[in-house]
């Protein structure tokens, strides 16, 4: 194609091969940013990883602590990981949507005590477009909470339990 | 054959430790595994119908043979995010 784009269309897709090109250049693991930390966590770094030219569409999630859980108030809840392995199922997860979607993931999941109203996980995703970046998105957290080696203990006022399974979904 | 047994969450806490190591006989599987820590820790006899067993921090088999030095967890349903 000779001269400038002078179409969306032409934009579309000259956007989509430089991207293909991108990925396939710095490969899938460039693509990916993964970490479990005990610190508080922040959507600034995650963001910084994934925005790069040519990914126009931004999408993060970020996972709170809520206040009450089945009707009971909950006073904190307390993290715990099989951290080495958690971390290779979350880079496997992250890999494979870079794989389906062409795009950039980070992906952060906080571990030990956290209080109400803190960040237990944040994932920010880029791609040319919103449609594939929210669909990657929505892949990433729920396929983290089906299979990566973390658990949830949750403590209220007069006992504590560790989750196990989806129940509090 | 020693292997040694990583435990999270409710399991650790049962146990009172995060790490364990066993003596196995040489065809041991991650079922084996599983009933001789049920066998030194019995609150953790749960393990074994209510988890995955993983093997060198890989989801794996029940039957599936293990080997010296391996690394070995059992995955109750996670509740991660």
């Amino acid at each position: 194609m000779a001269g400038r784009p002078t179409g969306c269309r032409a934009v579309s897709v000259r956007s989509h091969l430089w991207l293909r090109r991108c990925v396939k250049k710095t490969g899938v693991e460039n693509a990916v940013q993964i970490e479990i930390t005990p610190s508080p966590l922040s959507l600034e770094p995650l963001l910084a990883f994934v925005q790069r030219r040519g990914y126009g569409g931004v999408v993060t999630f970020t996972g709170n602590v809520r206040d009450y859980n089945h009707g009971r108030r909950v006073l904190y809840l307390e993290y715990d990981a099989y951290r080495p392995m958690a971390e290779r199922e979350m880079r496997a997860i992250a890999e494979e949507a870079v794989r389906r979607w062409d795009c950039c993931i980070a992906m952060a999941h906080r571990i030990g005590r956290l209080e109400v109203g803190e960040a237990s996980v944040m994932i920010a995703v880029a791609c040319a477009h919103r449609a594939p970046a929210f669909e990657a998105c929505r892949y990433a957290i729920d396929t983290l909470k089906e299979a990566v080696p973390i658990w949830k203990k949750e403590a209220w006022e007069g006992g504590e339990v560790w989750i196990e399974g989806g129940q509090d979904a | 054959m020693r292997v040694r047994v990583e435990l999270f969450g409710r399991a650790a806490e049962q146990a009172g430790v995060r790490t364990v190591e066993l003596d196995l006989p040489a065809n041991a599987t991650s079922a084996t595994a599983a009933e001789a820590l049920a066998e030194r820790y019995p609150r953790l006899e749960w393990l074994r119908r209510g988890s995955r067993p993983a093997r060198n921090q890989e989801y794996a088999r029940w039957e599936d043979p293990l080997a010296e030095g391996d690394e070995v967890s059992f995955i109750p349903p996670v509740s991660g995010g």
